[in-house]
């Protein structure tokens, strides 16, 4: 007895902490979806990608491990009048507050009925929710430490943008706790356990897609970044180790986001038993289908910067103010004016 | 507005699929078109010495020196922005452009080409060669 663990609890829990929801699964999705981001944005592109790194020829597999080499390995330049502490800390905490948010997702069910979770709570939706707002206060403080004019344009871009995703993403979260009558993910998952969340709410998922699309910055929302008007946005000044883990958190948050929605509106780990994985443990077939859904969520997240042109600041708090939040309030009242037709099909509350 | 919003995705898939552009270019090159503008090259014994050359090149990148008993340009590679004034003012018809366009080096003494290196015509491309032509063929699309 450890930790007033037994032994195969301990076990367990070192792989859940270690190994799958933990610390390997978003460095390993990081570098698969770097890697894959460069050669698919390359292919839309007609150029060709990453080529020579890595064990298969002509892959280029490796390149995110080389760069990541290369980073470390370089100088950290502190600006001459930049707050030390606060430039120093920003990036360590952004890289652990979005690693923070996979300890609450349930990844799959385990066969004695509870779930593959690292920190099980009731209210993991909520945690989340207050996860992903303390993002932009680093971002903020990153840009204002640096005492850059690019890093404090980038930095009030970020805040200013969190005024325009943050209200439509809580309005179509409250649409799914209107349906499940839960704000337990693993419950909001066994709601879906007959028919997943995007066949009743498909305006719901397209508004937190976009919504969280603007969230994690990617293209058509990446004005914190905008490499034509503010160099890199509020990260400029950072160089090194700690511009690698800044990177890197980026990837932590897209895999935090994919696994959310997936489990909001896809239906987590439903679906059909793999019949190899699942004579091995069921749960290897339940996150079999959640990768699946995660993966097919990622290629169309990525996919923003390869085909669609950066938004204008005030052109986005327009569509986050005029476009998602009235969509995501008829979300609402829809939901609730066919009460009677899904509640029955809702398994489990 | 909204098929105006799907539509680059499905633009973006055809494309994903379509063969890449790229020419691989140290291992493959294009080959140079007919008037391609590299490095110039100096027939010696057509030189006339004349100094139009010298006197019309804007960088200074031509200098006479004394080789074999005549007055003969040299030239320094790191000056040249290979506008070709040289070739059209050459009288003698000595100067030409050739296909030569890497001139790295580690010191800028690498740059100068003395008369005689001045005048060695540059090694034919070994490797393996595509022409734009034969890429819009097998792309299927004109480059434009």
């Amino acid at each position: 007895m450890i930790l007033g663990l037994s032994f195969p609890q301990l076990i367990e829990l070192i792989l859940k902490v270690l190994i799958f929801p933990g610390l390997a699964f978003p460095l390993l999705f990081a570098m698969i979806v770097i890697w894959f981001e460069r050669k698919f944005l390359a292919r839309i592109m007609l150029r060709i990608g990453p080529l020579h790194v890595g064990p298969i020829n002509r892959t280029g597999l490796f390149q995110p491990i080389a760069d990541f080499l290369k980073l470390i390995q370089k100088e950290i330049i502190v600006p001459d009048n930049a707050n030390k502490f606060l430039y120093n800390i920003a990036p360590i905490i952004a890289a652990l507050v979005a690693s923070l948010s996979v300890a609450f997702i349930p990844y799959a069910l385990k066969p004695d009925g509870s779930y593959w979770v690292i920190y099980y709570t009731p209210l993991s939706l909520l945690v989340i929710l207050a996860i992903f707002t303390a993002r932009p206060f680093i971002m903020v403080a990153a840009g204002w430490a640096s005492n850059s004019k690019y890093c404090t344009i980038g930095a009030i871009r970020a805040a200013l943008q969190l005024l325009a995703y943050e209200v439509p993403i809580a309005l179509s979260l409250a649409s799914i706790v209107i349906m499940s009558g839960t704000f337990d993910l693993a419950k909001i998952v066994e709601a879906q356990s007959s028919i997943w969340f995007i066949i009743f709410q498909p305006i719901g998922f397209i508004v937190i897609l976009i919504a969280m699309m603007a969230e994690l910055s990617r293209r058509p929302f990446d004005i914190p970044f905008a490499e034509q008007e503010v160099v890199f946005g509020w990260p400029t000044e950072y160089t090194g180790a700690q511009f690698a883990l800044i990177m890197v958190s980026e990837y932590f948050d897209l895999c935090a986001v994919t696994s959310l929605i997936t489990v909001l509106f896809l239906g987590g780990w439903s679906g059909p038993a793999i019949p190899l994985l699942n004579d091995i443990s069921p749960i290897l077939s339940g996150i079999f289908w959640f990768l699946l859904k995660m993966a097919i969520l990622t290629v169309i997240i990525i996919m923003g910067r390869g085909i669609y042109p950066r938004l204008r600041i005030d052109q986005l708090l327009d569509a986050g103010w005029s476009v998602l939040i009235p969509l995501a309030i008829t979300q609402i009242i829809i939901t609730l004016l066919t009460a009677q037709w899904w509640l029955p099909l809702v398994g489990g509350v | 507005m909204i098929l105006d919003i799907i539509r680059p995705f499905f633009l973006g898939f055809y494309h994903a699929f379509k063969r890449t552009f790229t020419v691989k270019h140290p291992f493959v090159r294009l080959t140079p078109t007919e008037r391609y503008r590299g490095r110039v090259v100096l027939n010696i014994d057509r030189c006339i010495s004349c100094r139009s050359c010298v006197n019309i090149c804007p960088n200074k990148a031509l200098e006479m020196v004394k080789f074999e008993k005549k007055l003969i340009p040299q030239y320094d590679a790191g000056r040249c922005c290979l506008c070709n004034l040289c070739v059209e003012v050459c009288p003698a018809i000595a100067l030409s452009m050739s296909y030569e366009v890497e001139f790295s080096e580690y010191a800028r003494k690498g740059f100068i080409h003395t008369p005689d290196r001045f005048s060695q015509t540059p090694k034919p491309i070994a490797e393996k060669t595509v022409t734009v032509k034969i890429l819009d063929k097998k792309r299927g699309v004109a480059h434009r």
